[in-house]
């Protein structure tokens, strides 16, 4: 059976359909005509007979002929509305020229569509008549100028990430880099596959450079369908990959024009060697803006042989240039969300490299790095430049990272000539024993603010050298530690602004790279923050020092600078526990112990009053010295109560002022000036003109 | 004159279309036929696809006739089906246009039997 039975009757051809799905049912056409012919068809397309389905039926109340008539001017009539619902407009081309050819026959002001404009690069394109030329309007290829990919240009993602196979795509990724820059910037979408590159690609510039003599790159994003990030697997898989066999150049991808790159959502893999010496930074950027976003990058290298960077941010030198040499000028540079494996460092920050996030990365477990000792580090800010001395990287974000240490890494990061860095919530996991801290501070770096996470036990979070600085930080195992890195600079040292401490318990230890015993100084400050005179010092021996003097811990160096004085206005003064002595020495200075408005109760450790004195007298023994040692004064000598190193002179009485003799003062001495004729033993009697020492019996003075 | 009847035919992207007609009663033998696909009626230059009378199976027109009725095969093939225009948006159908024109000697002049839309419905398998 044929699809579709025809007849001519009356001149007219009519029409019946068998069902064949490569025919419409005619009654569509009849409610595109919207008249009372496709009324009825609508009721004939309900009937699953085909021939009910023919026109005969679907107009059933009308003659075939009228009805196939109907429909064809029906369809003649809305032939724009159709083709409007079709989404092909009327005045459609197949080609630019055919548009211009039939131009006259196109009325003023309508849009023409050309499906392939062999003027715009085969594009479907729109165009109005206005003025009587075509003029353009509209681009209706999806996403142009948005939007290229490495197959417009001759790429193909069949590469195999395994062996390092596949279609080498250069000239692809060249020709579309090129592309984007040419029209203004714009997206390079990769393909799920992987492609193979043999060489390394720097991103174009406008050739006219700015006034700091840097070229322009337009902003250029280049964006897969996934990265992998599963550290166990022998090669990446999955999404888009970007694989090189070979590369050249500073960078795989290499942006040194004043510009912005963005690379997010897919992997970039190194297959250039798996011992080190065939390394290359994946990324490297001078003056471009960098967003790296959810990449992964992965080389066949482990711990030691790792020498691939995977962004390396600004050159060395101190002049602006649009090369791999210039300082760095992509400001706010984010590397986010990205993945390494075998990679060296994960970020490389050198000269000028300022205000740039690097975080939420994770390191897995074959990074590790090739380079010597006391530089094998997992991320590196250096900003150091041979150009001038103490260049610095200033205030870049790490934070939240998370580095699998294993055997290669001294530490995770390691910052050099850096300051104002925050080192935020890193985790440094599964080290070894070259590990030697999470974050090693030396080479004048400067006001870095760090707050620990997770490090391995037994390794510190820090290491730090002379001259750098300043973390607040909370180690594994304690609950919670302010620390301040001694700097070793007399002329800067750390402090603290006006802070409230509650319940708080401040340790001080001689750790990282500080040297000597653990000592807390308070010093004076003047303004600009230079050192004044010491005001408080407790050092390692557990003993108070006040004064200058630090290198006396546990004694008394010199009395308080400038007239300053110690107050105790708690009320109490404890010092209690067994042992220890309480001392002032003021050694040669002289000073004076005052006690006033103050019951002195002194007691022996055994409780019974008792005023004792050292050992200092004339003989060694146990005085009261008036004076110096050397000086008079009042000493027991042994078996003896008290002696006198000079004269003693007793108070002197007429015989009539005498205090009365009784029994309570047996033994009392006295002297008086007007004894009359004195005999040694005998009551001693007044009105006379000698003097003479008097004794009492109890009962009476006698002479002697 | 012979009035032509609205017959809307759809095929698909990514497959050759065929489709036969039987003219009942209708001897076309010495006739000579022709269809063309285009963006839109009257639409000027070379049509989208060109369909001239051809032995069949190539794609073209063919015709058989048997007991004083005709049947025509309308052959498309896929590589023509698959280069026609798509629409705005993808996933679409394209709607575009076809007609036949059948050419009768003594009988009749050149007359239009068949037209209407000519959908190329969007495929995935391709």
């Amino acid at each position: 059976m044929a699809d579709v039975l025809a007849r001519i009757v009356d001149q007219t051809v009519q029409v019946t359909l068998y069902g064949s799905e490569l025919i419409a049912p005619l009654v569509e056409e009849a409610t595109d005509a919207a008249t009372a012919a496709a009324a009825s068809a609508t009721a004939a397309d309900t009937s699953a007979d085909a021939a009910a389905v023919s026109q005969t039926s679907a107009a059933s109340s009308a003659t075939s002929a009228s009805a196939s008539q109907a429909v064809a001017s029906a369809a003649a009539s809305t032939a724009s509305a159709a083709l409007a619902d079709s989404g092909i407009l009327a005045n459609t081309f197949a080609t630019k020229a055919a548009a211009d050819a039939a131009l006259g026959g196109i009325a003023a002001n309508a849009f023409v569509q050309v499906v392939v404009d062999e003027t715009r690069d085969d594009h479907r394109t729109l165009y109005r008549k206005t003025g009587g030329v075509l003029v353009f309007h509209l681009d209706l290829t999806p996403y142009d100028g948005l939007f290229v990919t490495l197959e417009e240009h001759g790429g193909v993602g069949d590469g195999n990430p395994t062996t390092g196979a596949g279609t080498i795509n250069d000239a692809a990724m060249t020709a579309a880099l090129a592309a984007l820059q040419s029209q203004g910037g714009g997206t390079l979408l990769i393909g799920r596959g992987c492609y193979r590159f043999t060489t390394g690609f720097e991103l174009p510039t406008d050739g006219s450079p700015n006034a700091n003599d840097v070229e322009q790159t337009h902003p250029i994003v280049i964006k897969g369908v996934g990265c992998h990030m599963a550290g166990q697997a022998a090669v990446p898989e999955g999404g888009s990959i970007l694989m090189w066999t070979a590369s050249s150049g500073d960078g795989r991808i290499e942006a040194n024009g004043e510009g912005y790159l963005r690379i997010s959502d897919l992997t970039m893999l190194s297959r250039e060697g798996t011992t080190a010496g065939s390394g290359r930074p994946f990324i490297y950027h001078t003056n471009a803006t960098l967003h790296a976003d959810r990449i992964c990058a992965w080389t066949l290298k482990s711990h030691d042989e790792c020498d691939d960077d995977f962004v390396v941010s600004g050159g060395t030198s101190t002049t602006f240039a649009t090369d791999a040499t210039a300082p760095f000028q992509g400001y706010s540079t984010i590397i986010e969300r990205c993945y390494f494996s075998g990679i060296r460092r994960g970020w490389y920050a050198r000269t000028y490299c300022n205000a740039n996030r690097f975080i939420n990365n994770t390191w897995w477990r074959r990074c590790g790095s090739n380079l010597a000792a006391g530089s094998k580090c997992a991320l590196e800010i250096d900003g150091d430049s041979p150009d001038a001395p103490d260049q610095f990287a200033v205030s870049n974000v790490v934070a939240w990272n998370l580095f699998e240490i294993e055997s290669s890494y001294e530490y995770g990061i390691q910052l050099r000539y850096a300051s104002y860095t925050q080192c935020i919530g890193n985790e440094f996991y599964d080290a070894e024993a070259q590990f030697i801290a999470g974050i090693r501070l030396e080479s004048m770096s400067s006001a870095n603010h760090i707050v620990g996470s997770l490090v391995d036990n037994p390794f510190p979070l820090l290491s730090a050298a002379t001259n750098s600085y300043t973390l607040i930080r909370a180690d594994d195992g304690e609950k919670s530690k302010l620390r301040a890195l001694q700097s070793g600079e007399a002329a800067n040292p750390n402090s603290f602004g006006p802070t409230t401490f509650t319940s708080v318990t401040v340790s001080f230890a001689p750790t990282d790279g500080n040297t000597g015993s653990a000592h807390l100084t308070v010093k004076q400050t003047t303004n600009g923050g230079g050192t004044g005179n010491t005001i408080f010092e407790m050092a390692g021996t557990g003993a108070i020092t006040w004064g200058a003097d630090a290198a006396s811990a546990g004694n008394v160096a010199n009395p308080l600078a400038g007239g300053a004085s110690f107050q105790n206005n708690a009320r109490t003064w404890a010092c209690t526990g067994s042992g220890g002595n309480m001392r002032q020495n003021s050694g040669t200075g002289g000073s004076t112990l005052s006690l006033e408005n103050v019951r002195t109760d002194i007691k022996s450790h055994t409780g019974t009053q008792q005023l004792r004195f050292g050992a200092g007298g004339p003989g060694g023994e146990e005085s009261i010295l008036f004076g110096s040692a050397s000086d008079t004064g009042l000493y027991r000598a042994s078996a003896e109560c008290l002696r006198a190193t000079d004269t003693i002179a007793l108070a002197t009485y007429t015989v009539a002022t005498l205090p009365a003799a009784a029994a309570g003062i047996v033994g009392a001495r006295a002297f008086v000036s007007d004894a009359s004729g004195p005999t040694f033993g005998s009551a001693v009697a007044g009105g006379g003109a000698v003097f003479t020492p008097v004794y009492c019996t109890g009962s009476a003075w006698n002479v002697g | 004159m012979i009035k032509p009847a609205t017959l809307p035919l759809v095929g698909g992207r990514w497959v050759p279309f065929v489709l036969d007609i039987e003219l009942e009663d209708v001897d076309l033998t010495g006739a000579t036929l022709e269809a063309h696909v285009r963006l839109k009626p009257d639409t000027p230059g070379a049509a989208l696809v060109d369909l001239d009378q051809v032995a069949a199976p190539a794609q073209g027109l063919s015709f058989t006739v048997a007991g004083g009725s005709s049947t025509i095969r309308m052959r498309i093939n896929e590589t023509t089906m698959e280069g026609l225009p798509a629409a705005n948006e993808t996933g679409d159908d394209a709607v575009l246009w076809w007609d036949m024109h059948v050419t009768r000697p003594g009988v009749h002049e050149k007359s239009v039997y068949f037209r209407g839309t000519f959908t190329v419905q969007a495929g995935v398998t391709q």
